[in-house]
């Protein structure tokens, strides 16, 4: 058991008596209340938890949390902060990208992670960034619309 | 902070609001997470008003100020402030069930869309689906198909109780008033007043009828009384059903902040704890459980106990993380009469028992069999794989309980958390959620997740509140998957066309007829409820064929018996019954030397299939199939046609083939997916379109990958790893024409998942020549790609 600072969102986050091995989803969620980062798979498979640390898009589902100390953590509750982000979240909203919603926070991550790196992705591109992604509701045309739309500057 | 538009707009009020209400603005802090409901206890899921600004349109970030509100009716309730909320008696899974329901009833009413909020209702007799079994069940495509008119009269019976109110205050006739934009005008006076200020006093009069309303005996009323009833509106004057809408619950699921069970803390609740369980179950169906040496579990830091139950041994501790590790130290051992079925052994097993044309279900003509043409299919076990593990939240105090859950038949399952805890229904509140995916999962008739979730609550000395957690690993290989079934086509041509038709199918009815009068007859819903029977359970699909042919004939078989806690998944026997009636009736074309597309438009040639003939028609158009041959090289088109739920649907794609490579493997890239659909009335067609698409995302799961498999009793996958789904890699473009026929509406959410598969192996089976006589596809080495 160990306490950790975070960075998250730009504010230092302390987290307490923790595993130093707990995945750093259930320290966002158990232990710090940050709940908008889901629980799909817990091995990494289907991105619901995916958090961007240093920028880079992660599944927070397999990463023990004291890799994540120290380190820049950007979760769902602040990606609309950024001007992409929110721009992200009004394409979704607008195209009605979610069904039942659940994995959309994980998408939106990796979409912005995906927009940052490249500005105007290409199919391919959007297939290699977000095929770890699942949308049981089948929003894969959707999403990969949206992210088009963004890149034009519909949003 | 309010957006501009609802800042004028809430100025407006300001000034129309009456001398008999005044606004209590307390403004709720923060936004977000909790929005309060129902005496101020925080209401998961509860929605608020957008405001609409052009084409592009900003989620609000916090909700309207609150005020006052009156309920008239038990659908809605009206604020001083001219907020309208709607209860959503549905469960919404992610079909949109929210944002339709609002509208149907905004747009009778004549309300301002940009005011209607929503709130789940509460689990109530109130809310019961009268098709549904006259319970709060959401599926089988029943919402909108059971609720359209219930919705409908709801709106435009308090809209004209709202411009009687006026009239009266007025002294003028109501027949020269107007209502639009949730106020009532009077033109001739230039003055309008807000319903929100005309709704405290039609809520006072309206009271007992608030908390008398009979869904069911309603629904019997407008149908055989509609004269005594308010004039709904013509289709012409729909101002909102048939637009396009954002979805209610939009919002807060595009910027993380929708709340579904799993994200409940003791916080949230009211409550100064919330314990985490799970529950390692047998190894194998039919056995039983128990803890051989629990120390090394218990010494784990956050594990407080370690509990058996009749579902396994539960391991309860202060959050998931230390549950999980917890159980992963118990040493238990399985016992008992377990399963030991092999998946290898079932399609021969299940075959064997379709050389015998079973029980007849149906018949038409007189059917000869002599010289037929002849496939066998086989289909696996089905898991639904919904994204939100599946959770409980149980707050049992003794004498009470609080029950949250995004469960699809509530109602039902409060009466099994009732009977396990020793309460009675009153003395439990029960909480439906946003549900994460539901696939039919949440809608077990058994109620198995919400037994064992009041089970691990009841064995807790003293009482705790405690929530309930299903790993991805549980839910894959935790059972309650749709049956493995086999099917056996037979047909006999005679000039050019179908003379003889044979189906039969091998399967396991989910629930046994006793099982399903017992449960509805405990629910208080003694009515004659028809779709649960077992032969619509095994047969479904394969009844309701839509081909002109004289002689058909449908039979059922048992499949050998096994222990396999079965339960529906989307689209349920449609979804084998169809691909095994659409793929065989493209072999059927073949033999006969037709295309398919011309052999299915032959056959779709009466009254009573023109709706099929519409849709088929129209696919073939917008693949530029129609007029062309179906393959052209390596690449070709195919097609499946089905009806169900009062709708109709035919999706078509082109796929291009690849040559087998050195170890076999051929590649399939789907090019296109077009479908189109006639729902009869469409409520929101972009909401309408995104149902089809996923339904299609959903059916080609299954036509490439998804599977449950035994090896000796053991479910063989465990995840996502192995239990594949369709990716974004693999997901084609996919079109949908809407095709209304103005009928009421149909159902939707289940509709573009059974002819997926069929459509795909039939492109396939075009290029390639093969039989694929077998979900999913993947075993034929075939990869796929957009």
């Amino acid at each position: 058991m160990a306490d950790f600072d975070l960075t998250i969102n730009g504010s230092i986050e302390q987290a307490t008596g923790v595993d130093r091995e707990k995945p750093l989803l259930w320290v966002l969620r158990d232990d710090l209340k940050k709940r908008g980062t889901k629980f799909g798979c817990g091995r990494a498979l289907c991105g619901a938890c995916t958090v961007h640390i240093d920028g880079q898009p992660t599944r927070s589902c397999v990463m023990p949390v004291h890799l994540a100390a120290g380190r820049e953590i950007t979760t769902i509750e602040a990606i609309g902060d950024t001007d992409l982000g929110e721009r992200v979240q009004r394409a979704w909203y607008n195209l009605s990208v979610p069904q039942c919603g659940y994995c959309q926070s994980g998408q939106i991550m990796a979409v912005v992670a995906l927009l940052t790196a490249i500005p105007k992705p290409g199919d391919d591109d959007i297939d290699k960034a977000l095929s770890g992604n699942i949308c049981r509701c089948g929003m894969y045309p959707r999403i990969r619309a949206a992210i088009h739309a963004v890149a034009n500057g519909e949003f | 902070m309010l957006s501009p538009m609802v800042n004028s707009k809430m100025d407006l009020l300001a000034q129309e609001i009456s001398r008999r209400a005044f606004i209590r603005v307390s403004a709720l802090a923060g936004g977000g997470l909790l929005v309060a409901c129902g005496g101020g206890r925080p209401g998961p899921g509860s929605g608020v008003p957008r405001a609409v600004s052009g084409n592009v349109v900003d989620p609000p970030e916090d909700p309207v100020p609150s005020a006052d509100n009156f309920q008239p009716h038990a659908y809605l309730k009206i604020a001083a402030n001219n907020v309208i909320t709607i209860f959503i008696g549905p469960a919404e899974i992610g079909q949109g069930i929210i944002t339709s329901v609002a509208q149907i009833i905004a747009d009778e009413l004549d309300a301002d869309w940009a005011l209607v909020g929503w709130e789940q209702a509460p689990v109530d007799t109130r809310y019961r689906n009268p098709i549904a079994g006259q319970m709060m069940l959401t599926a089988a495509s029943f919402s909108l198909r059971g609720m359209w008119l219930l919705l409908r009269y709801a709106g435009r019976e308090i809209r004209d109780l709202l411009v009687q109110a006026a009239a009266d205050d007025w002294g003028v006739d109501a027949a020269t008033l107007r209502s639009a934009d949730s106020f009532v005008i009077d033109d001739a006076n230039s003055r309008r007043i807000s319903y929100g200020a005309l709704a405290e006093q039609i809520a006072a009069a309206q009271a007992a009828d608030v908390q008398s309303y009979d869904p069911t005996a309603k629904d019997a009323e407008i149908r055989s009384e509609p004269e005594n009833n308010p004039k709904l509106k013509s289709a012409a004057e729909f101002s909102l059903i048939g637009q396009s809408m954002k979805r209610l619950d939009g919002p807060e699921k595009a910027n993380g902040t929708a709340v579904y069970g799993m994200d409940l803390y003791a916080e949230d609740l009211g409550l100064s704890e919330l314990l985490v369980a799970v529950v390692k179950r047998p190894a194998r169906f039919g056995e039983t459980i128990a803890v051989t040496d629990d120390t090394a579990a218990k010494a784990v830091p956050g594990v407080i106990d370690v509990l058996t139950i009749a579902a396994g041994v539960v391991v309860v501790a202060e959050d998931y993380w230390s549950a999980v590790n917890g159980r992963d130290k118990l040493l238990t051992e399985s016992s008992g009469p377990g399963e030991s079925l092999s998946s290898r052994d079932l399609p021969d097993s299940y075959a064997a028992r379709n050389t015998s044309p079973g029980a007849p279900i149906h018949s038409e003509g007189n059917p000869a069999f002599a010289g037929v043409l002849t496939s066998d299919y086989f289909f696996p076990f089905l898991g639904h794989g919904m994204m939100e593990p599946l959770n409980t939240v149980v707050n049992y105090t003794g004498a009470a309980a609080e029950i949250w859950v995004g469960s699809q038949w509530p109602d039902l399952h409060e009466i099994y958390a009732a009977n396990v805890l020793g309460l009675t229904t009153e003395q439990i509140t029960f909480n439906k959620l946003l549900a994460g995916g539901g696939f039919g999962r949440r809608a077990n008739l058994y109620g198995d997740t919400i037994i064992e979730a009041c089970q691990v609550a009841r064995a807790l000395v003293p009482p705790r509140p405690v929530k309930v957690i299903w790993s991805r690993e549980d839910d894959i290989k935790g059972g309650y998957y749709r049956p493995a079934s086999a099917c056996r086509l037979e047909a006999n041509l005679e000039g050019g066309r179908i003379r003889d038709w044979g189906f039969r199918v091998t399967s396991t009815p989910i629930y046994p007829t006793a099982v399903v009068e017992a449960v509805f007859r405990g629910a208080g819903a003694d009515n004659e409820f028809t779709g649960l029977e077992p032969e619509v359970q095994t047969t479904q699909g394969a009844v309701e064929l839509p081909y002109d042919i004289p002689n058909q004939r449908v039979g059922q078989n048992e499949a050998p018996p096994n222990q396999v806690p079965l339960l529906w998944v989307r689209s349920v026997a449609n979804a084998t019954n169809i691909y095994a009636v659409e793929n065989f009736f493209d072999r059927v074309a073949k033999a006969a030397g037709q295309d398919p597309l011309e052999f299915r438009k032959a056959h779709l040639q009466t009254a009573a299939n023109s709706r099929h003939l519409k849709v088929v028609s129209a696919v073939g158009d917008a693949l530029g199939w129609s007029g062309r041959a179906q393959k052209n090289g390596n690449t070709a088109f195919g097609m499946a046609v089905f009806g169900s739920y009062a709708s109709v649907l035919c999706t078509g794609m082109q796929v291009t083939v690849s040559e087998p490579d050195s170890k076999g493997i051929r590649s399939v890239k789907i090019d296109r997916v077009v479908s189109a659909v006639d729902v009869g009335t469409v409520i929101n067609p972009d909401l309408l379109r995104a149902q089809i698409e996923s339904g299609i995302v959903f059916g080609l799961s299954t036509a490439m990958h998804s599977q449950i498999t035994f090896d000796n009793g053991f479910v063989q996958q465990s995840n996502f790893d192995d239990f594949r789904v369709m990716r974004m890699f693999e997901c084609p473009p996919i079109e949908t024409l809407l095709l209304p026929s103005g009928d009421a509406p149909g159902g939707a959410g289940e509709l573009g998942v059974p002819c997926a598969a069929p459509a795909l192996a039939n492109a396939i089976a075009a290029v390639t020549g093969e039989d694929y006589d077998a979900l999913p596809l993947a075993q034929y080495d075939l990869v796929f790609s957009r």
